[in-house]
């Protein structure tokens, strides 16, 4: 009888567990996973929106075969896409560790740093990404009418050619120097799509335990090896979150035209089916990258319990 | 030292460009054209603004963007501490599982389900059209589908689940059911994960263009009509106007962020979105 009773109250606790993410449960299916078969299922159609209805004819791997053997347009947006995505996520971890520590530090006006470098996670986005990749062309009338006078920008550009001087002097190749100035001439797309990387680094770092910092100095331990010995094991978890959460980022991030395309595709002219198949393989693209870095960083991740 | 250069050097790189573009806004026709004006305009102007605040009709695309982020952020705050709470606190069948795919919604980039989605609420249940309606999100947001509310629902989740459990046990003994328990006794201590949240969703929600512009177009969001606002034939003009209608709209955003700043430094400080 007692056991009876006990086991019923882990069902009721089961119960009520189940009905705090009923929503969920809801989304899922009746709108999510039915949306990722219908995408799925229309990506092998030729799809049209007719007055009421949708017309669907099968065409089998038609779509998936277009994409790579006659639409030579996506291939290259796909290529310079999965170029810039692994120099990108990797500099946004090494920046946003960076930043992370150094907002970690006690100095005066850390708080006011701290909110500048988090305004970018609320303003950076939707309109103000969108304006300013629309607004390329006036960057590029603001170049050329600076050529002229002397702006900012155009003091930009001649100290990014001294760099590349000064890097070719040191006797870098030429490939690695392009990367780096490519880098610098990209900070601003890095600072700005580091501001959660930032947050959720910093509060892993705050996370971590005074004492055991205490105990490493009594026993003698260098600042160095204070930060590989117990700062860096202590953060993995987030890093994975980081990796994880930047590889996202960066690949649905408008830079990349590929989202543009497939919208192109989908809404302009009017191929739905051809832009399902286009989103299956850049989907497919992510998790392939996402599962061989999680996978591998997940090895190297420490958890304390 | 080098610290304090790095940081003015960045904290400037952030600032920079909307500086620019909020100088910008009070620009002349004449300052655009004229190459010697760089940053402080020699013809200082509210034309465009005048201009742009009537293409937009801020007034009115104001309150309704108000509106419906606050709206937006309340449901999504609600149902992601809901979840996360019956994620991070019961023992059931499938708990696991179900997190992964809610994971697995964020992973998802919106364009592979933007037309199946579309396509769901061109033909809601029984032929209904939905779109250019504010329902969508309403709904998304609901189901925990939202924009990035697989981030917020992760974000709660860490944060019940690195709470002690004695304060519910406590509350269990006095008789409360686990739904008091959790309004009772767990909210009230994720105040400022709340505020957090509630900051990033309604921001996002409020700059939001993705799902504005697949479901939502004619519905007078800020987000949507932005889109009116023309320049006519003059190219530089078109620019000008493009350029204060994206400081006007998320103008307030900044002012918001101004104001609950101190919640999310706060909440960093002491949250728990730890792997």
């Amino acid at each position: 009888m007692k056991k009876h009773k006990r086991l019923t109250l882990v069902k009721k606790r089961g119960l009520s567990g189940y009905l705090f993410i009923l929503p969920v449960i809801i989304g899922l299916i009746f709108i999510f996973l039915p949306a990722v078969i219908e995408s799925l299922i229309y990506s092998f159609n030729d799809v049209v929106i007719e007055f009421n209805h949708i017309a669907k004819t099968y065409v089998g791997f038609q779509n998936y075969y277009d994409a790579f053997m006659s639409d030579a347009s996506f291939r290259v947006v796909l290529l310079t896409a999965a170029k810039g995505i692994f120099v990108d996520s990797a500099v946004v971890i090494l920046f946003s560790f960076f930043m992370a520590n150094v907002l970690n530090q006690k100095f005066k006006g850390r708080g006011f740093a701290r909110t500048i470098f988090f305004l970018p996670v609320v303003l950076a986005v939707g309109i103000v990404a969108d304006m300013e990749n629309a607004n390329s062309l006036y960057n590029a009338m603001d170049i050329v009418s600076e050529t002229s006078g002397t702006g900012f920008d155009q003091m930009g550009i001649g100290a990014m050619f001294s760099t590349v001087s000064l890097m070719s002097k040191l006797g870098l190749p030429g490939s690695v120097s392009k990367l780096m100035i490519g880098v610098i001439n990209n900070m601003y797309n890095v600072v700005n799509s580091s501001g959660v990387q930032i947050l959720i680094f910093l509060s892993a770092l705050q996370s971590i335990n005074p004492s055991v910092f205490e105990a490493a100095k009594v026993e003698g331990a260098t600042k160095w090896e204070e930060f590989w010995k117990i700062t860096f094991p202590m953060i993995t978890p987030s890093l994975l979150v980081c990796v994880v959460y930047t590889i996202i980022d960066t690949f649905t991030n408008p830079v990349y035209q590929v989202m543009d395309y497939i919208q192109k595709q989908a809404f302009s002219s009017g191929k739905m089916g051809y832009a399902a198949s286009l989103s299956w393989i850049y989907f497919l693209i992510v998790i392939v990258v996402l599962g061989l870095t999680a996978g591998i960083i997940s090895k190297k991740v420490t958890y304390l319990e | 030292m080098v610290r304090t250069v790095i940081l003015i050097g960045l904290c400037f790189t952030i600032l920079y460009p909307f500086l620019v573009k909020a100088i910008n806004s009070f620009k002349s026709f004449e300052d655009y054209l004229d190459p010697s004006v760089q940053y402080i305009p020699k013809y200082f102007t509210l034309d465009n603004i005048k201009t742009v605040l009537q293409q937009m009709r801020y007034k009115q695309s104001f309150f309704i963007t108000l509106g419906y982020s606050t709206l937006i952020g309340i449901i999504q705050v609600g149902i992601s501490a809901l979840v996360g709470y019956g994620f991070a606190r019961f023992k059931f069948w499938g708990n696991k599982l179900i997190f992964m795919l809610v994971i697995f919604e964020l992973l998802v980039p919106p364009q592979t389900l933007m037309i199946p989605l579309f396509t769901r609420f061109r033909f809601f249940y029984g032929g209904n059209n939905l779109i250019g309606t504010l329902w969508p999100v309403i709904i998304l947001s609901l189901t925990g589908l939202g924009i990035k509310n697989g981030l917020y629902i992760f974000m709660f989740r860490q944060f019940f689940i690195n709470m002690p459990k004695e304060l519910e046990e406590a509350a269990y003994i006095d008789g409360c059911n686990t739904f008091r328990t959790f309004y009772k006794v767990m909210l009230p201590s994720a105040v400022s994960l709340m505020v957090t949240v509630f900051l990033i969703s309604f921001a996002w929600q409020w700059t939001d263009t993705t799902y504005t512009g697949l479901f939502m177009r004619g519905t007078n969001m800020l987000a949507d009509t932005i889109k009116y606002v023309d320049g006519g034939e003059e190219e530089v003009l078109a620019i000008a106007y493009n350029n204060t209608a994206a400081v006007l709209s998320v103008l307030p955003i900044a002012l918001v962020y101004i104001i609950g700043q101190k919640f999310f430094i706060q909440s960093v400080e002491r949250s728990g979105i730890t792997g």
